[in-house]
């Protein structure tokens, strides 16, 4: 079963996602912001991570410098985005991110992106 | 003999011999015993006492003159024994001729013995060698020291006796000394019968000579002789008679001045005056010639004609010509005068007033020329009074002339200063003048309301003193600007000035500089108050900046409405998913209703987000944070990439048509807003054209364009909204039921126009629209 790392500060959101990958068939790890989201890759290994970028502590972008320079970095990073700018994309792609969905998203977007990087 | 009797009578009345005949005879009277002895001269019946000694006893004159005559009529010895005794002998002076006496008297009878006999005898004898001793003695002193004074004499001397003889001629008279010896003891026949003169002379010299000896006075005549050499020379001559006490002529003394050459020179003088008086009728200026050794002005007739003043011989003195200067002039007059005489000058000019003889004054130009003798001392001045009388009178005219053109021109100028200060002083605004160091050297009593200050407190003082510290560089940078660039007269600065209460007020100064023949002398400022306008500039500057911050503000708030409200929307729109996924499957009584309500979830989600999207990209453009990197890039490409990733998979199968015309399509814009456009237009061309078949894209490449053709054939737009379709939040009235926001178009317009772009739109209800974009095409 594949294990996917959810990131994101917004628990009910975060739930609803949770119950989303349920119906597909992943095993879902969470985490509340980045420095939780960077033990979580540790523990858990999992094979894809989605994170938002806006969290407390450490954001998106803080999670994805410092996964990038881990033993873990071949694990695959789709960010969520609430930006409306392409230049945060582009600063996510830059830093690493293997793809970004933007809110509000349909489950068929997220589900199509998750099967392409997973 | 006259000339001996003057020897004798100088002899006897010299005191040196009457003192020693007083000796003789007091020795005489005490060895005789013979209380009185008295020595007398006698000539022509009077007495004179020489020498007398025995005061106690006194002889009366007629006693003393009976004797005397007595002894020298009879030429011998007198005596008388008793009553009384007397005893008178004649004493001879001189040349053998009886002329003394020597008495004896007592009062009472005596006799003389031998022995006095003797004595008495001795003693007149010892007399007369005394003066014969003494007549030696003065013949050889005086007569040598006349002889050499007269010998020397320039003048000519002949000293004639009563016979016109000559008794003595000086070598003034006669050269010769030969000549000069012979003629002693001759007269003028006999002379000029000796050296064969023509006695015509000899005649004429002796009528003058009787002329004299009878008129008793001394006569002058002038006397040409006729030289040898035939040359004539000219002599003054004086008769000069002396007569004895006897009134009769004892001798004649001629003088004689040889005036040669002072002749030539009057005559000289005379022909020179004659010039002078010929040039001085020449001229209406008044000649003159003053002789500074005897102070004679000589003037000429003009002087006569010019100021009416009538001269003897026209001859003036200097102190009668002073007088007629002006008094208030004398001082100028002898100043300069003085001056100029002290001096080497050998010219002197003055002006000034000189009286008439009416009364009036002349105004005269007086010129001369100073002549000097080999010391430098002046001599003579020559010069020329001009009557300029009426020159001054217009130089005079003129001068009031001027006086009055001046006042006048004063009286306009005061006026227009008055003016200028009238309205300087009642001014609202502050006019200043400055000297070139910018002090203040005028100020208008409005500075007292402007700044509280009195026009007093501030004049001399610097205006940068009182310049808001943050202004003092502008104002002295304008300040030097305005000064050096010359074809610059004027300067306008805005600064901020220090009132009396230590607050600043800003002022709007204009300067100007004011010239005097070109030259700078001063600057003048008008200052007005501009406090209140700069303090709506400022209000207005601060509210444009809380727009700016507003509208700012408001771009955030979008900007965070829009992020915020995303992450919520996502929860809504997921959850709304997972209850369409929890019925699926299940039949529940109301599943069609429960899927319509989740649809209409879903569908108003995407609603609010497109709706905040376009809302946040024109906040963002009304912000001026919209992107615009204008690149060059193929239109063609950019095209067919938007329907490849956007609209290669529509429902239906429905696609768009391209259709391609020219080779092309390069555009200078930004690729984004490009992008926007043709995806939002696009979009719209699918969303009202449902069922209704494929889009097109017509791009073609003409002349300098590029047009697109964006082509539905949907429900098209009504012609009444076609006009109101690019404003915001419009929606064309027959789109019920789809989707849109009805900011879309506004956007596309937006973007277009700012790629430099245009855009229209024909449509027709019922049939479809046709959307046409133009851009400029860049040639390569």
């Amino acid at each position: 079963m594949k294990k996917v790392l959810i990131i994101d500060d917004e628990i009910k959101l975060r739930e609803a996602i949770v119950e989303l990958f349920s119906f597909i068939g992943y095993e879902i790890v969470e985490a509340q912001d980045g420095l939780e989201g960077l033990e979580k890759v540790k523990l858990h290994s999992p094979d894809l991570i989605i994170c938002d970028v806006m969290m407390p502590k450490l954001d998106g972008y803080g999670f994805l410098k410092n996964h990038m320079n881990s033993a873990q970095s071949n694990i695959p990073v789709v960010l969520l985005t609430a930006k409306t700018e392409e230049i945060d994309e582009i600063t996510g792609l830059n830093l690493g991110a293997k793809d970004y969905i933007k809110k509000p998203f349909s489950f068929q977007d997220l589900k199509r992106i998750v099967e392409k990087h997973i | 003999m006259p000339l001996n009797s003057i020897k004798i009578k100088s002899i006897i009345k010299s005191t040196a011999f009457q003192e020693e005949c007083l000796a003789i005879l007091s020795f005489a009277a005490e060895v005789c015993e013979i209380p009185k002895a008295v020595l007398s001269f006698v000539e022509n019946n009077s007495t004179t006492i020489i020498a007398q000694t025995g005061e106690s006893l006194s002889i009366t004159t007629e006693n003393s003159d009976w004797l005397n005559a007595k002894i020298i009529q009879e030429n011998e010895t007198q005596t008388q024994s008793e009553p009384t005794f007397y005893m008178g002998i004649p004493i001879i002076f001189g040349n053998n001729t009886t002329n003394g006496t020597l008495c004896f008297w007592d009062s009472k009878p005596r006799t003389i013995n031998a022995t006095q006999l003797k004595i008495i005898n001795h003693i007149v004898n010892e007399i007369q060698r005394l003066h014969q001793l003494q007549e030696q003695f003065s013949e050889s002193e005086p007569k040598e020291l006349y002889k050499k004074i007269l010998d020397r004499l320039p003048t000519e001397i002949a000293v004639f006796d009563s016979n016109h003889r000559y008794l003595y001629v000086n070598p003034a008279a006669i050269q010769n000394e030969e000549l000069r010896q012979y003629i002693i003891g001759k007269d003028d026949f006999e002379y000029a019968e000796h050296t064969g003169r023509d006695p015509q002379f000899a005649q004429e010299r002796r009528d003058r000579f009787i002329e004299a000896a009878k008129s008793n006075s001394v006569i002058e005549w002038i006397d040409e002789i006729k030289k040898s050499d035939g040359s004539t020379s000219i002599h003054t001559r004086k008769y000069a008679p002396v007569f004895g006490e006897d009134k009769s002529l004892e001798m004649m003394v001629g003088f004689g001045v040889d005036i040669t050459a002072q002749k030539k020179a009057e005559a000289a003088l005379k022909i020179s005056n004659e010039r002078f008086i010929y040039a001085s009728q020449a001229t209406s200026d008044a000649l003159w010639d003053w002789n500074m050794q005897t102070d004679k002005i000589f003037v000429g007739e003009s002087y006569s004609t010019l100021f009416g003043h009538q001269f003897e011989n026209n001859i003036i003195t200097a102190a009668e010509c002073e007088n007629f200067i002006h008094p208030e002039d004398r001082e100028n007059y002898f100043n300069h005068f003085d001056a100029i005489l002290e001096s080497n000058s050998t010219k002197w000019s003055d002006e000034y007033r000189y009286l008439k003889s009416d009364g009036s004054y002349a105004y005269v130009s007086d010129k001369a020329i100073i002549i000097r003798d080999t010391n430098g001392k002046a001599i003579r001045m020559i010069g020329a009074m001009e009557d300029i009388t009426e020159r001054k009178n217009v130089e005079e005219q003129n001068r009031l002339l001027i006086e009055e053109n001046n006042r006048n021109k004063n009286i306009q100028l005061n006026e227009a200063k008055n003016m200028y200060r009238l309205l300087a002083d009642n001014t609202v605004d502050l006019v200043c003048l400055h000297n070139l160091d910018t002090t203040f050297e005028y100020i208008s009593p409005s500075i007292l309301k402007l700044m509280g200050y009195t026009p007093e407190e501030l004049i001399g003082e610097l205006p940068m003193n009182f310049v808001h510290p943050k202004d003092l560089e502008l104002i002295q940078h304008s300040f030097t600007s305005f000064i050096t660039e010359e074809e610059d007269e004027n300067a306008y600065v805005e600064a901020r000035f220090r009132n009396n209460k230590g607050e600043y007020v800003w002022f709007e100064v204009k300067a100007r500089i004011v010239k005097e023949n070109g030259n700078p002398i001063s600057f003048q400022t008008s200052a007005r108050n501009i406090t209140q306008q700069k303090e709506v500039q400022y209000a207005m500057k601060k509210a444009l900046a809380q727009e700016r911050e507003l509208n700012e503000l408001r771009t955030n708030l979008v900007s965070t409405i829009s992020h915020e409200f995303r992450t919520p929307m996502t929860t809504i729109r997921t959850s709304a998913e997972l209850i369409e996924m929890y019925i699926e499957g299940h039949n529940f009584v109301h599943s069609a209703q429960l899927q319509k309500r989740i649809n209409t979830i879903t569908e108003e989600i995407d609603r609010i987000v497109e709706l905040m999207n376009a809302v946040l990209t024109i906040s963002k453009d009304d912000a001026g944070k919209t992107n615009f990197n204008p690149t060059i890039f193929d239109l063609k490409q950019i095209c067919l990439d938007v329907i490849e990733t956007s609209y290669s998979h529509q429902l239906g199968g429905r696609k768009v048509q391209t259709f391609f015309e020219g080779d092309n399509f390069t555009v200078f814009a930004d690729k984004n807003l490009m992008e926007y456009s043709l995806f939002n237009l696009l979009n719209n061309a699918f969303k009202y054209s449902e069922g209704a078949g494929d889009i097109l894209l017509n791009l073609s490449s003409k002349n300098n364009e590029i047009e697109i053709q964006i082509i539905d054939f949907g429900i098209g737009i009504p012609e009444k909204d076609i006009p109101k379709l690019f404003n915001t939040f419009f929606r064309a009235s027959n789109t019920e039921g789809i989707q849109g926001t009805g900011l879309g178009l506004y956007i596309v317009k937006t973007f277009t126009e700012r790629n430099s772009g245009s855009i229209q739109v024909t449509s027709e209800l019922g049939k479809g629209t046709q959307v046409t974009l133009n851009f400029p095409l860049l040639k390569s």
